[in-house]
């Protein structure tokens, strides 16, 4: 759901001035636990009138939740300042984007308010069932494959045979960013996982891929949000304090991108091949 | 039995390496297809239980699509949206238990080697929405999962026959693409909406869907469609469309003004 920036009435917003001194704010939390997923909304509203008309049940607090992946759209409501709500997770995959306003149950002809901004000072005002009132805070979530082992960085980079081409290439238009090898330089992948320059034939398949999807991010195409190695790169990028969206701008470029998700693969690879060359003198 | 998928590693060889192995497609060639599916860990048997159903093989794909819908639907009601979500599953029984039906679907296809259109027909590659009602099986599921009205004990599937009856593909894609569409209940009051306009002798149009598409589009910017209930949807959808299309009601029997 889009919120739109401008309404055909007043409408209780911190990004808009339509009234004055008075908020609306909820606190939502989102959890997973054995096999739900369960929000808990906590409504702020510092308004008499609204909080009146919700008493009275002309209005109601609503959580609106969408999951565009598995075509899920719902909204909750109530009379209370507090919602529960649990929704069972087979319902929903990926991404979870959850709104909060307080709307209109039915019509409600002269509204008045005394904390309106004084532009609508005697205009007649009215608002139609479904009308939002006011907005409130609005987060994502993103719900991680049980199969995929969150922030286990190669469960989302998948490396496979190229019959083809020459040169390595990179899929990244699915859940899974897929690498490319000509045949030999895979058997040759293949066989890493026991060797003493794991790390090392790892950052020479990896690092490039990865500097590679990084720079797509940059060209802003929507579309890659949707897939679980984007929501899973988002996450790691958050907790760690940056920001997905900045890669390929000033603020981060795709080559260090590469390294910092990868922990200085360059060091990793160095490391293992001076403890190669200890072991030959 | 249990249905089988495919496990990623199979999955993203095929899209991938889809130029080395698109001359077996052309051909229908089974013998190479089970030949590599023998290999090991390349096909996985879920814990769902799935008895291969009958579909209709008609020439005419107007018919054979609307009667799928349902065999599908029906035979795989019992997945969870998740599941049905899943690349794997639904590329895995169009390589693995309905094979045939995949020959079958992309027949002009597979002859004119529209390499693009087998590729988005088999696998998820418009995006994780989108590819849910253009890949030619898990849009049967999907379209059954959304039309489909409980509340109709008689006849449950009496939307997804008007929806089915004509212009599937397209219509298919265009209507499921907006987001409020992903609610069944202004879904199914849009579509009987439409149902009505048609039983008053309307032929309904790919514009139809369009219009009653960009209207709500329109009003959804104001309020929260979701509040409404499938009647005032209905309601809603129909007073637009008559001003629109220059229809005229009366005593609940629609006419073309100009007529």
């Amino acid at each position: 759901m889009k919120i739109s920036t401008s309404y055909p009435y007043p409408v209780l917003y911190m990004n808009n001035d339509d009234y004055q001194k008075t908020s609306f704010s909820t606190k939502i939390d989102v959890k997973e636990e054995f096999g739900e997923v369960k929000i808990e909304a906590q409504f702020y509203l510092d308004n008499p009138e609204m909080k009146r008309l919700i008493e009275n049940h002309s209005c109601a607090y609503l959580i609106h939740v969408e999951c565009s992946q598995t075509c899920y759209r719902q909204m909750f409501e109530t009379y209370q300042e507090h919602l529960e709500i649990s929704i069972a997770t087979h319902q929903l995959r990926g991404k979870i984007v959850l709104h909060s306003f307080v709307v209109a149950k039915e019509t409600i002809h002269s509204y008045k308010n005394e904390y309106l901004s004084d532009w609508y000072k005697g205009i007649p005002l009215t608002f139609e069932k479904g009308n939002i009132l006011a907005i409130g805070e609005a987060i994502e979530t993103t719900l991680i494959d049980d199969y995929t082992e969150f922030l286990n960085l190669p469960s989302i980079v998948t490396v496979t045979k190229s019959l083809k081409n020459d040169y390595m290439d990179v899929d990244i238009y699915s859940n899974n960013i897929t690498i490319y090898l000509p045949e030999y330089e895979y058997h040759q992948y293949a066989m890493s996982a026991h060797s003493p320059l794991k790390n090392t034939i790892l950052a020479a398949v990896i690092v490039p891929a990865l500097v590679y999807v990084f720079s797509k991010i940059s060209e802003a195409n929507a579309d890659l949000e949707e897939y679980t190695w984007y929501q899973v790169l988002d996450k790691i990028f958050q907790e760690n304090n940056y920001r997905l969206e900045d890669v390929g701008t000033d603020v981060l470029s795709p080559l260090k991108a590469a390294q910092l998700i990868l922990r200085k693969p360059l060091k990793a690879s160095f490391e293992e091949i001076e403890k190669v060359h200890r072991m030959e003198d | 039995m249990r249905l089988k998928f495919i496990s990623d590693e199979a999955l993203m060889d095929l899209r991938g390496n889809y130029d080395s192995y698109k001359e077996h497609y052309y051909n229908e060639d089974h013998e190479w297809f089970d030949n590599y599916f023998k290999e090991e860990g390349k096909v996985l048997e879920s814990n769902i239980q799935f008895e291969v159903p009958v579909l209709n093989m008609e020439t005419d794909y107007a018919i054979s699509d609307k009667e799928n819908v349902k065999v599908i639907y029906e035979a795989l009601k019992h997945l969870t949206v998740n599941q049905a979500t899943q690349e794997k599953l639904w590329a895995g029984l169009a390589h693995l238990q309905l094979r045939e039906f995949a020959f079958y679907r992309l027949k002009k296809d597979l002859e004119s080697k529209n390499d693009k259109r087998i590729n988005t027909a088999l696998f998820f590659k418009n995006g994780n929405k989108r590819s849910l009602f253009v890949h030619i099986l898990a849009r049967l599921w999907w379209v059954g999962y959304m039309t489909y009205d409980e509340s109709n004990k008689q006849d449950p599937y009496w939307l997804t026959n008007f929806f089915c009856s004509k212009d599937f593909s397209a219509r298919s894609v265009i209507f499921f693409s907006s987001n409020f569409t992903s609610n069944r209940t202004i879904t199914k009051g849009i579509l009987k909406c439409l149902v009505g306009f048609e039983e008053n002798g309307i032929e309904i149009k790919r514009d139809h869907f369009v219009q009653a598409n960009k209207y709500l589009n329109i009003v959804g910017g104001a309020m929260i469609l979701d509040m409404l209930t499938e009647e005032e949807v209905k309601e809603m959808v129909e007073k637009y469309l008559l001003k629109y299309f220059g229809y005229k009601l009366d005593s609940d029997k629609v006419h073309f003004v100009n007529y």
